[in-house]
């Protein structure tokens, strides 16, 4: 799974198999939408660049723990207080699977929260599909699966 | 059970700065001298600024930067210059992660009840993905109720 080369954030540290509560995350990685690099580019994300901490999880998905309204509910409060405890602004969730079901699509749709991306990636299909909030769209925007 | 394992490379790029800055003391020494005392020996005095560069350089380095790592299955044991070596035992940790400086050197970040120990893989020249992995599962097998 690769982006468009387009700059999200500087994503600095991952933790793989991240454990938040009960909740078991396959990879979470922490950045800041500041970039760094040299004096113009440091003075260029200074000026226009907001200084947000930020996350990516991503949960790989099997028939055991394929997604519905509680469990998503319970996957996103897990996010939500990890982003707490890093101070976080954003985060997108990724959850990886293959054929998802008519319900379950319907269930990523309508995935709502501001500050929570949801997507799913599927496997089988290389497609994404995505909450229809704002970071859910954004995040459909900038993956794509090769 | 492991045997312990060691790690001890030279930073050169910090052996460089000490070596620099040594040499750079003496050199400006020698300007402040008067040119008609150090002239005739002026290659003389080069070549012995180099050597005594070399060896406080080689001091200052060790006494400053020369990072000495050793870890088996139970814990490690890290030192950076002459300060005392840091002792842990890997079932104090409960999370692992691989951290990336804006310099692109990496380490491995050992998380214990909000203190935070790191590991600097990238400085001890050790892949850092395959190190943090290898410290997953000591962390892992340490924590374990058999273990």
């Amino acid at each position: 799974m690769t982006g468009q080369a387009r700059w999200v954030a500087d994503f600095n540290e991952s933790f793989l198999d991240y454990r938040e509560g009960d909740v078991k995350f396959d990879l979470f990685i922490a950045g800041n939408t500041r970039s760094k690099g040299f004096i113009l580019s440091r003075l260029f994300s200074f000026l226009l660049n907001p200084n947000y901490e930020v996350g990516f999880f991503a949960i790989s998905l099997d028939e055991e723990n394929e997604p519905n309204d509680r469990r998503l509910r319970k996957w996103i409060l897990a996010v939500k207080s990890c982003m707490q405890k890093h101070e976080m602004k954003w985060a997108w969730l990724m959850l990886v699977g293959q054929s998802p079901s008519e319900s379950v699509k319907k269930c990523i749709k309508e995935a709502q929260d501001r500050t929570v991306g949801v997507a799913y990636a599927d496997a089988s299909s290389r497609q994404v599909i995505s909450a229809d909030a704002y970071l859910g769209r954004q995040l459909k925007k900038y993956v794509k699966i090769k | 059970m492991r045997m312990e394992q060691k790690r001890s490379p030279i930073q050169l790029y910090n052996l460089f700065k000490s070596f620099v800055a040594m040499f750079t003391i003496q050199a400006v020494m020698v300007l402040i001298m008067p040119s008609g005392l150090v002239a005739p020996i002026w290659y003389q005095i080069f070549a012995v600024n180099l050597i005594v560069a070399g060896v406080l350089g080689w001091y200052l380095y060790k006494q400053w930067y020369h990072i000495v790592f050793s870890y088996d299955d139970a814990g490690f044991k890290l030192s950076k210059g002459k300060n005392p070596p840091m002792a842990h035992q890997w079932s104090e940790f409960s999370k692992v992660s691989l951290a990336r400086s804006e310099y692109n050197e990496f380490k491995v970040k050992l998380y214990s009840n909000g203190d935070v120990v790191e590991i600097p893989a990238s400085k001890l020249k050790l892949d850092p993905f395959k190190f943090r992995l290898q410290v997953i599962d000591l962390v892992t097998k340490a924590s374990s109720p058999g273990s």
